[in-house]
């Protein structure tokens, strides 16, 4: 909102120190992505008509649930972690068909069933 | 000969309208009367967070690109008929096509007390300063109640008073008072929202925020020296604080004809392709118009893009489509709905939030270059389709 030279208030920019910093830590990374040809790459993928092809294929009616979604799978990943470090036993087929009297397991089997469905659409 | 277009209003519609055409090659004219554009939403943050009004304020003349002629004036009356807008300063301007997005008035003389309250306590409708005395109000009350009302049932942003609420409730908390101080939102609706299916998930929300919500409270009178505000259903409210949305009533300006305006004075335009009634070479987009859809930025910014594109000769139709948000303690939700579709079932979530932050980090952006996002809006606006979601929703 401030109505002064943009010149004269990036000038007064540059004299704080914290600024100063931060500006040399940019040109460093300048530098490095020079070196590494990556700032060829960034420049060419920046361009508009390459940045709307990147947005037309990134924001799909599938990415806009899957990003919903994204916390809750993470909680399930840790859980998944979690049950992997359990020693088990090996298991039966008739202890695999008594597990389902488990709800915890049956709605598992149910989500299994879900996601068969969904990979099968 | 290049067209002559004549923008009225530097809103969201009239910058992106203006901007837009200016980069086609047309001579364009934005008439503004106001030095700054403000970021309407940021008056939520300004009155219930006590945020610096300056975050969401910029210099008209920093939002138009090289060409756009910028006046600084008034409109007074337009002539149709005659093609001809006159403006405060005695000036005349003549056109080949007209934008007319002067947005909403505010009435606060139809309800008596209205005046009055808004004068005592501001509101987070009118302008930064008065959100800033409600702020001044909010934080300093330590106990009592706190009223969120709504004059009439049709008032821009429709989720307003839902975000008031959030925001105020995580506000109190923060400063230890929640216990103290009782958060009310009365609503002249059914439901704590309009459409039902958006009711279902706010609600558990607002209780969740410790949220008390009265419905069918549509506010006739305001008693503020007993501090009490009576519902045309009959009913009394006792506040200590209270900021009551204004009645939203077309632009105060005189139109010839007089027939292209509604009773409220909203401009009456083929919702379609927000042509006005008569008159192809005359616009209104964003809130002065009369579309049956919500009044938000978002319906303004895709109302500008349809308009330009007619401009230019493409069959563009507007869809009416919304994208409201609600926000709440870190995270939000959308009310998605357009003319073909009703308001589909759009869950709170903590991505929708990041994206909400995304598009009020592109705001100014977004209108002053508005060819650089219209891909990257298209992109979002075809995947969340509310055809394209289905009856589950998001």
């Amino acid at each position: 909102m401030s109505e002064r030279d943009p010149l004269a208030q990036l000038l007064t920019e540059l004299e704080n120190p914290e600024f100063q910093e931060a500006l040399s830590k940019l040109l460093e990374l300048v530098k490095n992505l020079e070196k590494s040809g990556l700032l060829d790459m960034l420049v060419a993928i920046t361009e508009p008509e390459v940045i709307n092809r990147i947005f037309d294929m990134v924001i799909t009616t599938g990415t806009m649930k899957l990003g919903d979604s994204i916390e809750g799978l993470l909680n399930k990943l840790g859980d998944v972690a979690e049950a992997l470090q359990e020693d088990v036993k090996p298991a039966s087929l008739s202890e695999l068909i008594a597990s389902l009297k488990d709800p915890e397991v049956a709605k598992g089997l149910g989500r299994l069933i879900a996601l068969l469905k969904a990979l099968g659409k | 000969m290049t067209e002559k277009v004549v923008v009225l209003g530097a809103g969201t519609g009239g910058l992106v309208a203006a901007n837009l055409l200016v980069s086609h090659g047309y001579d364009v004219t934005l008439v503004e009367k106001k030095d700054y554009h403000l970021f309407q939403p940021g008056m939520l943050w300004i009155a219930f967070q006590g945020h610096d009004p300056s975050k969401y304020m910029r210099r008209v003349d920093t939002l138009v690109k090289p060409g756009v002629n910028l006046l600084k004036d008034t409109v007074e009356s337009i002539d149709l008929n005659e093609r001809t807008v006159k403006l405060e300063s005695g000036k005349t301007l003549d056109y080949d096509k007209l934008i007319i997005a002067l947005g909403v008035s505010y009435d606060y003389d139809s309800v008596p007390g209205h005046r009055q309250l808004w004068e005592t306590y501001g509101d987070y409708f009118s302008g930064p300063e008065h959100a800033q005395r409600l702020w001044k109000h909010v934080s300093s009350l330590r106990e009592g109640k706190l009223v969120l009302a709504a004059a009439d049932p049709l008032y821009k942003c429709p989720p307003a008073p839902h975000k008031a609420a959030f925001l105020s409730s995580y506000t109190l908390k923060k400063m230890g008072r929640k216990d103290k101080v009782e958060v009310i939102l009365a609503l002249p609706f059914i439901h704590a929202y309009p459409s039902e299916t958006m009711a279902k998930i706010v609600e558990p929300k607002l209780e969740e925020a410790g949220v008390t919500v009265m419905t069918m409270f549509t506010v006739e009178s305001i008693d503020v020296e007993n501090k009490k505000i009576y519902s045309m259903e009959g009913e009394e409210l006792e506040y200590d604080v209270a900021a009551v949305i204004p009645i939203n009533k077309g632009p105060q300006i005189e139109i010839t004809p007089d027939s292209v305006k509604d009773e409220d004075g909203f401009i009456k335009v083929n919702k379609y392709t927000l042509e006005v009634e008569g008159f192809d070479d005359v616009y209104a987009i964003g809130d002065c118009n009369n579309t049956p859809t919500s009044k938000t930025g978002v319906t303004a910014h895709l109302g500008a893009e349809v308009v330009v594109d007619r401009i230019l000769g493409y069959d563009a139709k507007f869809t009416g489509r919304t994208n409201c948000p609600i926000v709440a303690n870190g995270t939000a939700t959308f009310v998605i709905s357009s003319y073909e579709h009703p308001v589909i079932p759009v869950k709170f979530s903590k991505f929708k939030r990041m994206l909400e932050d995304l598009f009020i980090a592109a705001y100014w952006s977004s209108l002053r270059d508005p060819e650089k996002w219209r891909s990257v809006f298209k992109a979002y606006f075809e995947a969340t389709d509310p055809t394209k979601l289905g009856e589950s929703g998001w």
